[in-house]
């Protein structure tokens, strides 16, 4: 007897299913919404909302002699930081300050405190270098310079730093700051440093400073290059907005401005990889940029971002249950993740990675 | 549009059994189709003030819910979970015949690679122009038409002639 295609189908599909559970959709979905912002702020974008209650920051005593035992450099591989701890895959190390946001860099660490402090680890000496407010930090762990948004004057500044030599730049942040109803009207942020140019966003659009020479440029005013989210080797992931503003996803760009990554509706990115080859993204996938192919990881659970890249093709990436968070390096081509820690504090600013202020909070 | 959480209990209400349907063609198993659709919703959710449209819901999850038994099934592969290729004997009584026929369908349907099977699925089941079958694949309509023509073939050979193929391929087939 021969039957359409289209009826055997529907005798297939004809199976009892179970309701779903739409409180468990809901409450999934709004944890996602969450996490796609940290997604965007992992790719190292530190923020400044010139908002209604900025007060001064508390002004702390830099313990300019203290000596940590750190290992030269920063070594590439999973770090974290619990309180004032940092912790490596064999080793741990008392900072000598709590920790709400650290960057690695080639020739060491550069942390902020809460009370809104920067030092710099390196050599085993650490020193205070600067002050930030409630803002992250950004660097370029290939490059010795760490930069900032300086709350602490009567105008914020955009701030680098060089860690090896000492070397400052600065740039006042242009932007107003309270409308007359003290709500906020412009964002400024710290987009990220990338081999020597730093880039940052105010009223201006994005600026590109060459931080050796110090020349400053405007990358554009307004427009596609208004929200530039991470950068690295010259790739930059930007967001798409709606005509009204609303986020409808991320592209990335190569360093001729040639979007080489397009818009996937719904779809944010994180950072690009060194040597430009992949691009981390809201879910534990990594996605290939030259095919736009997805590299599933294999992280187990749903709640999961890779959110590190610790060298071409390996990147460091966080599963959460309610309980705790798992720490694990993957290596995108194959998928397979190895845990690095396990059972560490859920909470949030418990737990700190590199690039972001506390763990994955912003702000 | 807001993330109204009303329309959206409407939305998961109305389409849910459907969408549960046609996630178990695709993937085979009744709790994996079920999860699969939970978690096509839970990003249709997260989209929702992005649709602009509830109409656009339905074809936004059915993509979600095709995208993700694709990638699921890639991630079954590094388990060495693939299908067997044996189908089950086939008996000789009228009665028994249409429940084998069911069977080696889904043994059929199991043996297709993903976008063969999602392609199967989207153009006979849910009934989808190759258009629309494009946009929930993410690929081009020429691949769906090479995708069609690939599988049908495969399912030809997989379930001898329990099927009318070749009425589906000349007039049942939707434009």
């Amino acid at each position: 007897m021969t039957e359409m295609l289209r009826t055997q189908l529907e005798r297939a599909a004809d199976r009892d299913f179970a309701a779903l559970d739409l409180d468990a959709i809901t409450t999934a979905g709004d944890r996602r919404i969450r996490k796609r912002k940290r997604v965007v702020l992992a790719g190292g974008v530190a923020v400044l909302a010139l908002a209604v209650g900025a007060t001064a920051l508390v002004g702390g005593r830099g313990d300019d002699d203290l000596v940590v035992d750190l290992p030269d450099g920063a070594p590439a591989g999973l770090t974290y930081v619990v309180g004032d701890t940092l912790h490596t895959a064999t080793a741990s190390y008392d900072l000598g300050h709590e920790v709400r946001a650290y960057v690695r860099t080639s020739v060491g660490y550069a942390v902020l405190t809460p009370g809104g402090e920067v030092y710099s680890y390196v050599d085993g000496e650490v020193r205070r270098i600067g002050d930030a407010g409630r803002t992250s930090l950004v660097a370029d762990a290939e490059d010795s310079w760490v930069g900032w948004v300086d709350e602490s004057g009567a105008t914020p500044a955009f701030v680098a730093h060089d860690l090896a030599s000492g070397k400052t730049r600065r740039d006042d942040v242009q932007a107003e700051l309270l409308g007359d109803d003290e709500q906020v009207i412009d964002l400024a942020w710290f987009v990220g440093i990338d081999a020597g140019t730093a880039y940052w966003t105010d009223r201006r659009g994005t600026v590109v400073l060459d931080l050796e020479s110090g020349e400053m440029r405007e990358l554009s005013g307004k427009g596609s290059e208004r929200w530039i989210t991470g950068v690295k080797d010259g790739f930059r992931v930007r967001l798409v907005e709606t005509a009204s503003g609303g986020d409808l996803g991320s592209e990335v760009v190569d360093p001729d401005g040639k979007v080489v990554l397009p818009l996937e509706d719904g779809r944010f990115l994180g950072a690009v990889s060194p040597g430009g080859r992949w691009v981390t993204s809201d879910g534990p996938v990594v996605v290939e940029l030259a095919t736009g192919e997805s590299y599933p990881l294999q992280l187990e659970g749903s709640d999961a971002l890779a959110y590190e890249w610790l060298d071409r093709d390996t990147v460091a990436a966080f599963r959460e249950d309610s309980d705790a968070v798992d720490l694990l390096t993957c290596e995108v081509e194959t998928g397979v993740c190895t845990v690095v820690a396990d059972g560490l504090p859920a909470t949030e600013g418990e737990l700190v990675v590199p690039g972001s202020s506390g763990f994955f909070g912003f702000g | 549009m807001a993330r109204d959480r009303a329309a959206f209990a409407e939305f998961v209400a109305a389409r849910s059994p459907a969408l549960q349907r046609a996630a178990f063609l695709m993937v085979g198993d009744v709790g994996l189709a079920q999860d699969l659709v939970q978690e096509a919703l839970t990003k249709t959710y997260v989209a929702w003030p992005r649709l602009r449209d509830p109409a656009n819901a339905e074809a936004y999850t059915r993509k979600a819910i095709t995208t993700t038994a694709i990638t699921w099934f890639r991630k079954r592969s590094w388990n060495g979970e693939r299908a067997t290729g044996v189908l089950p004997e086939r008996a000789d009584s009228g009665h028994a015949d249409a429940v084998v026929v069911r069977q080696s369908l889904m043994d059929a349907l199991g043996q297709l690679p993903p976008r063969q099977r999602a392609v199967i699925v989207l153009r006979f089941y849910e009934d989808l122009t190759e258009h629309q079958t494009a946009a929930a694949l993410g690929c081009a309509v020429g691949t769906v038409k090479s995708q069609t023509s690939a599988a049908l073939v495969k399912l030809r050979t997989l379930t001898g002639d329990d099927f009318d193929l070749n009425d589906l391929a000349t007039g049942g087939v939707p434009a």
